[in-house]
């Protein structure tokens, strides 16, 4: 079950950078398993996690995690 | 092929151990074996080789756990910083010393008293199975948030059930002899601890592993 209203794009960005878990978890010093709960929407990541993520698959902060008002 | 020397000495020093409660039962009228009144004891030579062997085998045994908690933190120690200690799960095994805290049954019946009971910490030490398990993992923030909830829950736990004891006493405590409030807050407080230790670990790896499906 993943986070209330909490939506994460992160696979459909890592994939377009050709990226696995694995690479982008230590590109970002996270475990693989936090970009895997990532992905599933279970865990809502800390704006520093964000940022970084944001920044080595090159895509807006707020196109990758989306958050419902 | 390499001889497990410590195996050896542990089984060398558990057979001087038998032999000895052999000899004292057989030659020497059972002095040592059998409960001792330390104001009129005197010592005779034939008392020796119990006291000896005895001696040996916790002096061993205590050598052997020393060694190994040394050994483990040492390794803990060159791990990488920002990832989990290293740990044996056989340090797992220890939580089965807590079984020794039963042992204060009959001492407080015999001798009415209730440190043995403090021996249920021990319990606690099953929580190095799950510990060894998160060997060597990276903490990254979501491991630190899984560790401080998984801290949460049971220090909260633990001082829920400190509380219920320390109510149930308020409420019956002066009905009953001191000896017996002694008694129930020595197992309460130790079972209490050793909940503590074990939750700690057993959570954060539960915490780390359920939901990732």
């Amino acid at each position: 079950m993943g986070v209330d209203g909490f939506t994460c794009n992160l696979k459909k960005y890592r994939q377009l950078k050709d990226m696995t878990q694995e690479q982008l978890a230590n590109a970002v010093g996270v475990r693989r398993e936090t970009i895997m709960r990532l992905e599933k929407a279970q865990y809502n990541p800390s704006l520093k996690l964000a940022i970084d993520i944001s920044r080595v698959v090159e895509a807006p902060i707020e196109e990758i995690f989306i958050f419902d008002e | 092929m390499k001889r497990d020397w410590k195996g050896i000495g542990l089984i060398g020093v558990i057979l001087a151990e038998f032999l000895a409660v052999g000899f004292d039962v057989i030659f020497n009228g059972s002095r040592i074996v059998k409960p001792i009144d330390m104001e009129t004891y005197v010592f005779r030579g034939t008392d020796l080789p119990l006291i000896a062997a005895t001696a040996g085998l916790v002096c061993y045994v205590f050598y052997l756990v020393i060694r190994a908690v040394v050994v483990n933190f040492r390794k803990g120690e060159t791990a990488a910083k920002g990832v989990t200690r290293k740990l044996n799960p056989k340090f797992g095994w220890f939580g089965f010393f807590g079984f020794v805290g039963f042992m204060g049954i009959p001492v407080y019946m015999v001798q009415g008293q209730v440190w043995p009971f403090f021996f249920f910490v021990f319990f606690g030490f099953f929580g190095f199975f799950y510990e060894a398990k998160m060997s060597c993992t990276l903490m990254d923030e979501r491991f630190k948030e899984e560790q401080a909830r998984a801290q949460l829950v049971s220090y909260r736990t633990g001082f829920g059930l400190l509380w219920v004891v320390a109510w149930f006493m308020g409420i019956t405590g002066g009905h009953i002899d001191i000896r017996y409030v002694a008694l129930i807050f020595t197992v309460a407080s130790s079972l209490i601890i050793a909940l503590v230790l074990f939750l700690n670990s057993y959570l954060l790896y539960k915490y780390d592993t359920e939901e990732a499906e």
